[in-house]
């Protein structure tokens, strides 16, 4: 799964998502994509979980780009913990995305098949997505 | 194809006047080029996204003439840059750029290929490195588009701006040795094996995190 080498520091606060994804909004390798319509956190699992469902429907050809990278920890309390004695262990990384934010590219296949890829793939996503096409592009 | 803009000028700037004109089904745009000074124009949202929808993202010349001024005065414009929401693609905002006539211009112009690479039947896959080539002509010539056949590609072949050059009616500014479109080997086999291999990496790291 995706996760950083090396961070500067262990645990980051939570933030907020505001705005709209301005930078890597846009088809910049492949012929089709899927950007969320929403705002998240997407989570390296969940990413994995897509990436495979793309890989496993367009089998043979068809070449995947993840746009997105899971670069912010999460941290989680362990169970039966009662409240306070400090923030909890690092437990996993998540990508934060904004609205308009392109999260996978593909290329090298019709797109009957490059549709139905992105729609299995947008099942494992806790985002709304929307498939778009280079030619579709305005 | 008769294809014809007409823009209105404004006088206020600034993103509450450009939201207003937004509202009113008008899209803020500038025109600059030709060593003019530049002028603050808005054209309908309606009529722009038409043609955009008849011509495409292609580099084409677009007579551009202006409400209230004399109709022999039209200007040759093309669209320079286009501010698109990253979600719901509505058009923003739009660069004109005033083109002489008389004078070459550098363009970039689309590729669409053509035909189903000779590698695909072996299993390879068809990878589109570039998506245009920039050319230096008249505003007046400049092509649509570009076709480039690759029925001919095996895998493992590749095509370059020095293959098609000769083809192109213009002047190509790009490198010869630029790659367009390369026929890469099977990847099924290897995709299968990268799987297996980041789900055993992930459920290590997972172990560490705890």
């Amino acid at each position: 799964m995706l996760a950083p080498k090396r961070v500067k520091y262990r645990k980051v606060q939570k933030g907020r998502m505001r705005g709209k994804a301005f930078r890597g909004s846009h088809l910049n390798f492949g012929e089709f994509g899927i950007k969320a319509t929403v705002c998240g956190k997407i989570s390296s699992k969940q990413i994995e979980a897509a990436r495979i469902a793309i890989t496993r429907h367009v089998k043979r050809g068809g070449k995947v780009w993840i746009r997105i990278f899971p670069d912010k920890p999460f941290t989680k309390k362990p169970a039966e913990t009662r409240m306070g004695k400090g923030k909890g262990p690092p437990e996993g990384w998540v990508a934060v995305v904004k609205p308009g934010r392109m999260l996978y590219e593909l290329q090298g296949v019709p797109e009957d098949i490059a549709r139905e890829a992105f729609r299995l793939a947008a099942h494992k996503l806790p985002v709304a997505t929307r498939f778009i096409a280079r030619q579709d592009a305005i | 194809m008769d294809i014809q803009l007409v823009a209105q000028t404004r006088t206020q700037s600034g993103k509450g006047a450009a939201r207003r004109l937004r509202q009113q089904e008008r899209v803020p745009a500038i025109c600059y080029g030709c060593k003019k000074e530049p002028v603050a124009l808005s054209v309908g949202r309606k009529q722009f996204q038409k043609l955009l929808q008849e011509i495409g993202l292609e580099a084409r010349v677009i007579p551009l003439s202006l409400e209230g001024v004399d109709a022999t005065e039209v200007k040759h414009v093309m669209v320079r840059d286009l501010q698109l929401d990253p979600c719901n693609h509505a058009i923003l905002h739009v660069d004109f750029l005033e083109v002489d006539m008389a004078q070459p211009i550098v363009v970039e112009v689309p590729i669409l290929l053509k035909g189903i690479a000779a590698g695909i039947a072996e299993g390879g896959m068809v990878n589109q490195i570039r998506h245009a080539i920039s050319v230096r002509c008249l505003p007046g010539d400049i092509p649509d588009r570009i076709d480039v056949d690759i029925s001919a590609l095996n895998v493992g072949d590749s095509l370059h701006v020095a293959d098609i050059k000769a083809r192109i009616k213009a002047e190509v500014i790009d490198e010869d040795h630029y790659t367009l479109v390369t026929v890469g080997a099977p990847a099924a086999a290897a995709a299968v094996s990268k799987e297996e291999e980041t789900i055993t990496e992930g459920e290590e790291v997972t172990a560490e995190g705890r």
